[in-house]
Order: structure tokens, then sequence, then C-alpha cells
């Protein structure tokens, strides 16, 4: 058991890995969300009373869900670039299974990340095939990813600071890493909703921004036929 | 030692008092010596491969590896386990706060506070030098149309999840691209807040990783790691009932073996002291020699631990328990010395005994000694320091008994009569032997049956069955694999070159090959520092390809930015950016940024006139196809393979020369006693020799180097047994014989109870020793018997009438 200086190696890769997520905050503010961004920040909680007030609703509600479907408009805000780079389509989550990712504007891409790894077909063929096996990284971002879309709040606070506040009957959930590693390249994120999770916003360092918004949101505690199918590698 | 001489010192030889002088003071010295410089500065060494010489030529390079192989040893893992993941977390802060309390861990990692930033400038300042292999490739070749596709699908899909740097700095996704094929292979682990765990079915592990100050393998690092590991255990365990704590790493081994060999050493030693001190009071009758005796063990241990201490800087383990053995041999001259006595009791005084036995033990001596010296000719450090450790010791024990026994030693009032009985016994046992047609039958027989075992002999030299741990630690150690997911692997690639451009020139095209080898799943990973910072000459390949193809007009640049979005002035501002782009990254640059952290250890640096680097593998499935590899400047390295190499080599090797010391004994004890007596003493050591190794073909018993080393032994003592029973027959006193027989037969009981205790040890290689002594030690001792005292014209008239 000679090669134990692989935990420098963890060290490194999961601080790429943190970076990864930068690049959904390279944006600029989008003006509508910003005075509800920085009020949340100053409420600061903990999972057990977000739960036990702000988010018991949908935490509810989400906690028997199996299937949750929505559109999704996603836009990224760049300095440099005087319109933020637009996309749209439509996505699956799973419960326990995964998220289906189907970009298509501007142009057909899918993108597939569940446990086993990340899988992206661009009209139709094979572009990308990221094995969680050889990059943990996917699985930290889809632990991530399904914490957030399940509103599972103590899983969340292991990574975050938790903040909370309810506003014109939407609730925000403000969220910012504990490390040093993560917060140098992700600043902070906003959760917010009514019954469920409908804007996801990113921001860096530099106070870029990614928004992802979600509409038609419809969730299902069965998992109908075909479902399973997406997820198919 | 008190006693003063006794008055009739004055009366004894000059010769006698000169050397009594003369060896009372190199003792006085010695001790002064060993008490004030060795013992202070006494250091034990436990490593097995420490044992064993290295198997490349370079010794420079030799000493780099060996350098990159013992900070490696020096890390140590451990999980911290519990239910929910909070309370793994404070448990393993509770533990890693203790361990870092202690000076016996230079580094603890534990939280996880690194900048990334700091890391990735030094790569984004020299990006416009650095791609990742198949961009090179494909821009190269001109297949720019996946580089497009790549960026768009990073600016609108979530593919860009897993890019360390973002779109604003990276729009190509060129520096991701590279930054990406520098990732490890990390198996389950996960960041989780600021700790590094993995999850299981129903616990949660935290990882906590430190680094011992020092070699794990020495017994001065052990001694203050594991009270501190005892105490951050408990510390953990005080945090919830529930902890559950899994480690790995060579500490937990060492230090296992540590206590097992001197646990073992202690118990042994002190039945063996025991054992020995019953036989000799009762065949002595008088504490004088027992003192005496003890006394001379005493020097002989202290002499032979500060010729080592001295000639190698480390004791090896393996040289204490040969030490704790040394008692049979050094034993062996104080009992010709004492049972010298049995053949004239009224009349024998201790100088009488030095001039009747002391030819006897000095020819002993230099048979014995004439085998060590070869020994230690042999280029195998452990060899050399188990040669040197009973050559020392036991060339002091006969000092002792020749220079000092004359005038210590006194004829007690009482002698016991067992001792010569028994010895009368056995004389009159052999002195009325006849060698009948039955028996001769019947010895021929067995012997011929023990030796056919000799074709079912297993040769068993692979280190991991030589050298075992306790299967608690083996199970953890294999907990901690499961967990992980990833093996760890011992087996790499040393990378050398004139120059550090060559070594990176070389280990690209390693690279190459073993980028061939993971597209066929014989291979998981590997980790290359050229990954990170490739040669000059390859970085000038990759500013060039750039320049051609990405920001030369109405290239890449100009094709996938203004379909983001970007306006003229901020892809105008990227050109400039890059024609205005220094120099490529050097290594020495590279090596004192933050981004080496994780790769730092693989450069090996300058040793002696060349450069050398490591290439570490993961998840290695088909160790064949890394073996057919074959560059110039590029050599496997894989010591486990290597040192049963080694160990197989040296067994072949120390059989022939155990084979050539018989040659050159036989010829000694041919002109020492004619040709016509040195087959009886030298056919039974021999014979022993071969019906021990048949008898383990027959009980399989695997027979390895550490068998060849105890055979060794054994030549030195049969031949011992010879020269005496010999010595006592050609005097012309009757009585001597029967006393011969009797510090034999004594000599050959110390023995057994020396080394047969050693059979009993739980480290398979002492096991080794132990039994093969045990076993040729008693065959010698009863050949000898056989071979000098049985009358030889009785079995010649058996042989005539058939």
């Amino acid at each position: 058991m000679k090669s134990f200086a692989f935990i420098r190696f963890l060290v490194a890769a999961c601080a790429l890995l943190f970076a990864s997520i930068s690049a959904e905050a390279q944006t600029r503010k989008p003006p509508q969300a910003d005075v509800a961004d920085e009020a949340v920040f100053k409420q600061p909680s903990t999972g057990k009373s977000l739960l036990d007030t702000l988010l018991a609703e949908p935490a509810k509600a989400l906690s028997k869900t199996q299937v949750l479907q929505a559109r999704f408009t996603q836009k990224k805000y760049l300095s440099e670039i005087p319109q933020p780079l637009i996309a749209n389509g439509d996505f699956v989550f799973l419960r326990d299974v995964g998220v289906y990712w189907h970009t298509e504007k501007p142009f057909d891409s899918v993108f597939v990340l569940t446990q086993q790894g990340i899988l992206q077909r661009d009209e139709g063929s094979e572009a990308l095939r990221v094995s969680s096996d050889k990059q943990p990284a996917v699985r930290v971002i889809a632990d991530i990813f399904f914490a957030l879309f399940t509103l599972n709040v103590s899983k969340l606070e292991t990574d975050f600071e938790m903040f909370g506040q309810k506003q014109d009957g939407r609730w925000i959930l403000g969220l910012r890493p504990k490390s040093a590693a993560v917060a140098s390249v992700f600043k902070q994120a906003t959760v917010s909703g009514t019954a469920v999770v409908e804007q996801v916003v990113f921001t860096d360092k530099r106070g870029d921004r990614t928004v992802i918004e979600m509409s038609g949101v419809t969730q299902s505690a069965e998992v109908r036929a075909g479902i399973r199918e997406l997820f198919k590698r | 030692m008190s006693t003063s001489p006794s008055s009739g010192f004055r009366g004894l030889g000059a010769g006698i008092r000169w050397r009594f002088f003369a060896w009372s003071g190199f003792v006085a010295a010695l001790l002064i010596v060993f008490l004030f410089r060795v013992l202070p500065a006494l250091k034990i060494e436990t490593d097995i491969l420490a044992l064993l010489p290295s198997a490349q030529q370079d010794s420079a390079v030799d000493d780099a590896l060996d350098d990159f192989a013992a900070r490696l040893a020096r890390k140590q893992l451990f999980l911290i386990g519990a239910p929910t993941p909070d309370v793994a977390k404070s448990a393993a802060a509770a533990f890693a706060e203790k361990l870092a309390a202690s000076d016996a861990f230079s580094r603890i990692d534990f939280e996880i506070d690194a900048d990334l930033q700091q890391s990735l400038a030094v790569y984004l300042q020299h990006r416009g030098f650095l791609l990742s292999s198949s961009d090179l490739d494909a821009l190269q070749s001109g297949r720019t149309s996946a580089l497009e596709r790549r960026a768009l699908r990073a600016a609108f899909t979530p593919a860009s999840f897993v890019q360390p740097v973002g779109l604003a700095d990276d729009p190509m996704g060129l520096l991701n691209a590279f930054l990406e094929q520098q990732k490890p292979f990390l198996g389950n682990a996960r960041l989780d807040g600021t700790v590094l765990s993995i999850t299981s079915a129903d616990f949660t592990y935290v990882m906590v990783a430190a680094e011992c100050a020092e070699s794990p393998f020495a017994s001065s690092l052990q001694e203050r790691a594991m009270p501190a590991i005892e105490r951050a255990k408990q510390a953990a365990t005080a945090v919830a009932t529930d902890v559950r704590i899994l480690s790995s790493g060579a500490l937990q081994h060492a230090a296992a073996a540590t206590e097992r060999a001197t646990s073992e050493i202690a118990t042994f030693g002190t039945l063996e002291t025991i054992a020995v001190i019953l036989l000799l009071w009762t065949i002595l009758g008088a504490l004088r020699p027992l003192l005496l005796a003890s006394i001379t063990l005493g020097i002989a241990a202290l002499t032979a631990l500060t010729v080592v201490h001295y000639l190698f800087g480390t004791v090896h383990i393996l040289a204490l328990v040969f030490g704790s053995s040394l008692i049979g041999g050094v034993i062996d001259y104080s009992i010709h010395f004492f049972a010298d006595r049995f053949r004239d009791p009224k009349n024998w005084t201790p100088p009488a005994a030095v001039s009747h036995v002391g030819g006897a033990i000095l020819l002993g001596l230099t048979t014995t000694l004439i085998g060590y010296v070869v020994l230690m000719l042999v280029p195998f450090p452990g060899l050399k320091q188990i040669a040197a450790f009973c050559a020392a010791g036991l060339a002091a024990g006969c000092g002792c008994v020749l220079c000092w026994y004359p005038v210590f030693a006194k004829a007690g009032r009482r002698l016991p009569t067992a001792g010569p009985r028994a010895g009368a016994a056995i004389d009159r046992f052999f002195a009325e032997w006849r060698w009948t047609r039955l028996r001769v039958a019947i010895g021929g027989l067995s012997l011929a049956l023990a030796l056919i075992g000799l074709q079912r002999v297993i040769i068993q030299d692979d280190i991991r069955a030589l050298q075992s741990s306790p299967p608690e630690l083996v199970a953890q150690e294999q907990a901690v694999r499961d967990l992980l997911g990833s093996g760890v692997e011992t087996r790499f690639f040393l990378v050398t070159g004139e120059s550090e451009q060559s070594v990176m020139n070389a280990e690209r095209r390693l690279t190459r090959a073993l980028d061939g080898l993971i597209d066929r799943k014989s291979l998981t990973s590997y980790q290359a520092i050229t990954a990170s910072v490739p040669s000059i000459e390859q970085q000038q390949a990759m500013h060039r390809a750039q320049a051609e193809h990405v920001y030369s007009r109405g290239g890449l640049l100009d094709r996938v930015l203004p379909t983001l979005g970007f306006p003229a002035d901020a892809i105008e501002r990227r050109r400039r950016e890059f024609e205005s782009a220094g120099e490529p990254i050097t290594l020495e640059e590279w090596l004192k940024t933050p981004a080496a952290e994780a790769q730092r250890h693989l450069w090996l640096g300058k040793a002696g006139t060349n450069y050398a680097a490591v290439v570490a593998l993961g998840g290695i499935r088909d160790v064949g196809s890394l073996r057919e590899i074959d560059l110039p400047q590029v050599r496997l390295i894989d010591r486990v393979t290597a040192t049963t190499e080694i160990l197989g080599r040296y067994r072949s090797v120390m059989s022939w020369l155990l084979a050539g010391i018989y040659v050159v004994a036989g010829l000694v004890l041919t002109v020492r006693f004619g040709w016509r007596i040195a087959p009886r003493l030298l056919v039974p050591s021999a014979l022993a020799t071969a019906v021990t190794l048949g008898l383990f073909g027959w009980f399989g018993v695997p027979v390895n180097l550490f068998t060849l080393l105890a055979l060794w032994l054994v030549l030195g003592l049969g031949i011992d047994y010879g020269i005496f029973i010999r010595h006592g027959q050609a005097s012309k006193d009757e009585a001597s014989r029967p006393t011969a027989i009797l510090s034999v037969t004594l000599s050959a009981c110390t023995t057994l109870l020396a080394f047969g205790t050693l059979s009993f040890s739980a480290t398979p290689f002492i096991r080794s020793i132990g039994l093969t002594l045990l076993c040729a030690i008693m065959l010698s001792w009863v050949f000898v018997l056989f071979s000098c005292l049985t009358n030889a014209n009785s079995s010649r008239q058996v042989e005539s009438p058939s």
C-alpha cells in the first residue's frame, strides 16, 4: 500500500471538480433577481428550520415525487457578450436514477447524468461519455443536482451554508459553499420556487451568473412507461 | 566480574596474563563505545526489503527510486466511519487533531482548503503553449469541426459541468481539455463539504491522510506513532460509540512486525536462556561457569551490535533474530571449555583446558568464519549484515573463552556425574554398535527414501509469502481498498535521460503507449508530469498548432466566437493575448507552483549524471502488456516481482556457494586431518543438509533463501562437532572421547534450544530458519556420532561377504 500520494490527487481533482460549476456561473446579473438574491443572504438558517418553515410544503410534496418533468430555459451572462447565451428544452428527473436534460435550441443535444456517469448525444450520435468510475466528480455533481431538485436540505447542508427567505409567496434558498476550494470559483447560488424549484442562479466570484428557469413543471409519484428507457446507456 | 583473580594469578604464564589484560582492555573500550556512542544512536530496521540488494545497475537512480518508494511508504490512510456523515466528520476531526499533536507525523491531510485559482493560474498564464494530445492531433490534422461542436456544447448544454475553467476564459475548451487529461483516477472518494468521504451501504467514511516524519520501518518512529494513533482512535470513538476506524499503510504492518519480532525475541530468548542455564547447571553443577558463559554471551552480543552499527548504520531485526541464536554458537565455546574438566576432574586447571581445547575451538571458529566471510562477499546487504553480526559475535565469544576463562574459571569442589555418565553412555553405545546387514539395509533405505524427497522440494521465493501480516490488518487493508474502489499499484515506470527535456520526451513516448493500453482496457489510468507540463519541444508544437489553426485569421477562433455572440474587439483581444504569450512553461517554474502539488513527487530530479521521473499506474489489469512496452530510457519497476526474482537468484547463488564452501572446507580438513579422516567430518553435515531438504520435500515445507542461510549455519556447526570428536579421539587420554561427546551433545542441545524455538515464529521466514536448523542440527549430530565413532572395520566385515 504505497501509493497514498494520491490523497493529493484527490484534493486537486476535487478542487477541479468544483471549479466546473464556475462554467455555470460566468454570467451577468439578471436584473429581476438582483434584490431578492442579496437579501436572502442576510437570513442565515439551518436545514432543520428551513424544513420546518419555508420548505415544509414543497419538501413534503417532493418527498413522494418519483418523476419530475419540466421545460427549461438556461441563460448564461458573460461580461463580454451583450446578449445572454440562451438555450432551452426539457428535462426529466427520475428519483434514484438521474437527470435527462434535452437541449432543443440552439441545437439538439441530450445530456444524461446518472450515478454511473455522463452520456451526451448530439443529434442522435454519441458525443461524450464520462463514466463516474473514471470521473468521481460526476457523482458529486449528480448528488448536488439531485439534492437541489428534491430539496434534500440535509444533504445540501453538508456542502453549503444555508440561507432562507420568503418573498411574494415564493421561497428563496441561498447556498454558500463551505470550503475555500469551492468558494474560489463559485461564490453563491440561489434556488427559488413555489411548490417546486423554479429557478436556480449560480453566481461566481466576479458576479457573473447562469440562470436556469423552469416552467410547466409536472410531478408524479408513478413512473410512466418509457421514462426509464431514457436513462439506458 | 568483581571476583579478583585467584592468588595463583602470578603463577599463570606470561602469555595468559598478557592475553587477559589485552582482552580486558578491549572489553572495557567496547563497553564505553557501546554505552556512549552506539546505544543512543541504535536504529532497528524492520523492512525485509532493506535486506535485499536492489535490482538496478545505476546506483544514483537507485537511490532516487529508493527515496520515491520511501516517501510512498511514509503515507498512512485512515477512514473514520459512522452511520451519519456529521458524526463521521466530527469523529474524523477529533482523530486528525490528536494525530497532528504528535511529532511522529509531518503532515496530516483532513480538511481541504486549497484555492483552486492558485493552481490554475500557471496554466492560464501559459495556455498558449498547452493542448491535450487529442486536441493537438485534431488541430495538426485539420479536423476542427469536432472542436467547434465542443465549444457550442459547452456554451449551451450542461456539458460544461465537468470543466474547471469557465467559458469566458476558455471559450474553445482547449485548456479544459488539457486539464481534463491530467485528472487522476480517484475511485469512490469524493469531496463532501471540506473533507473527502466515501459512502458505503450504511456508513459514511471520512478520509484522514497522514505522512510519517521518518521511515515507518524505524522502531523509533513506531514507538511515537502507534501510541499517537491509539490516542486518536480513542478520541474518535469518544465522539460516538458506533465509530469504525479503518487504516491502511506500511506503518501498521511494520509496527505489527516489530512488535511480533521483539516479543518473539524476548520470549524465545528467555526460554532459551532458562533452558540453557538448567542444562548447564545440571551438567556442570556450579554457578561460576554459568555466570562466565552469560557474560561471554553479553559481550558477544554487544560486539556484534557495535560492529553492525558501524558497518551498516542500522541493525536489521533479522540480525537480531540470529543474535538471539548466537547463544547457540557462543555458548558452544564455553561448553567445550568447561566440559573439558570431565576429562580429569581432580587435576584439571583452567589454563590446561585452554591448551587442550583451545586449538579445536580456534579451528572450529576458523571454518565458521570462512563461511561468514564468503557470505560477506555476496552483494546482498541482509546477508552481509547477518554474516558480520555472527562473525563478530563468535570471534568476541571465542576471545572471552580463550583470554578470560583461564583466569576467571575455577575448579569447583563438586562436579555432578550426570554429564560424564551421559557422555560415557553415548560412547559405549557407539563402541558396541555393529553394522549388521539389517541395520545397513534399514539405514540405507531410510536415507534413500528421505533423499527421494529432494525431487519433491517446493521452492518458494515469493516475498509476500515470506512476510505475513496479522489477518486483521490484511482484512482492514482490503476493506479500505474495497471502499476506495481502486487498488493501489506498486508497479510504475521509471524514465531516465541525460537532460530534463530528454526525460520528458521519453516520457511522452511512454504515455502514448500507455494511452493505447488504456484503450485496450489493460490499464485504467496513469499519472505523468508531462500531462501537466509537456516538454519544451512538445509545447512549441502545441503553440504552432494553435497559431496555425486557432488564432490565425479565419481559424477556429474566428469561426466559433462570433457564433456565440462575442463582439469583434473581444476576439481581437484574445488574439493579441495569444500573440504576446511569452514563453513555454518550464519544469522548474511549474514545480514551484501549487499546481504541481499532486505530482511533484513523480519528478525524481537529477540523480547522479542522469535525470529521472516516475510514471505512476492505476488499475493494472494486464501486467504482461506493461512488460511488453519496450522503449529506450523507459523501465518498468515492479518491486514485488523484482524482489521475488532476487530472492530466487540469490537462493540459487547461495546453493552453489554452499557447495563451494563444502569443497573449500573439505580441502582445509584434508590438509589438517588427511584424506581418510576429512570425509568423516564433512559428510555428516552434507548428508544432514540433503536429508533435511528431502524431508522438507516429503512434508511440503517450502525452501527459500532463508533455508539456505540456515544450512550455512549447519555447515559450520556440523564440522565443529566432527572436529571436536576427532580431537577427543586423537587424544592419548582415554577420558577425552566421552568428554568430547558430552560437549558436542551439549552444544547440539543448546543450538536446538536456540533455533528450535524459531520454528514457532509467526513470521514465515524466521520459521523457515528455525525448522531447517531444528531438523539439520539433530541429523548432523546423529550422523557425526555414527561417522566418527562407529567402527569402520565392522562395516567392512558386513560388506565383504555380500
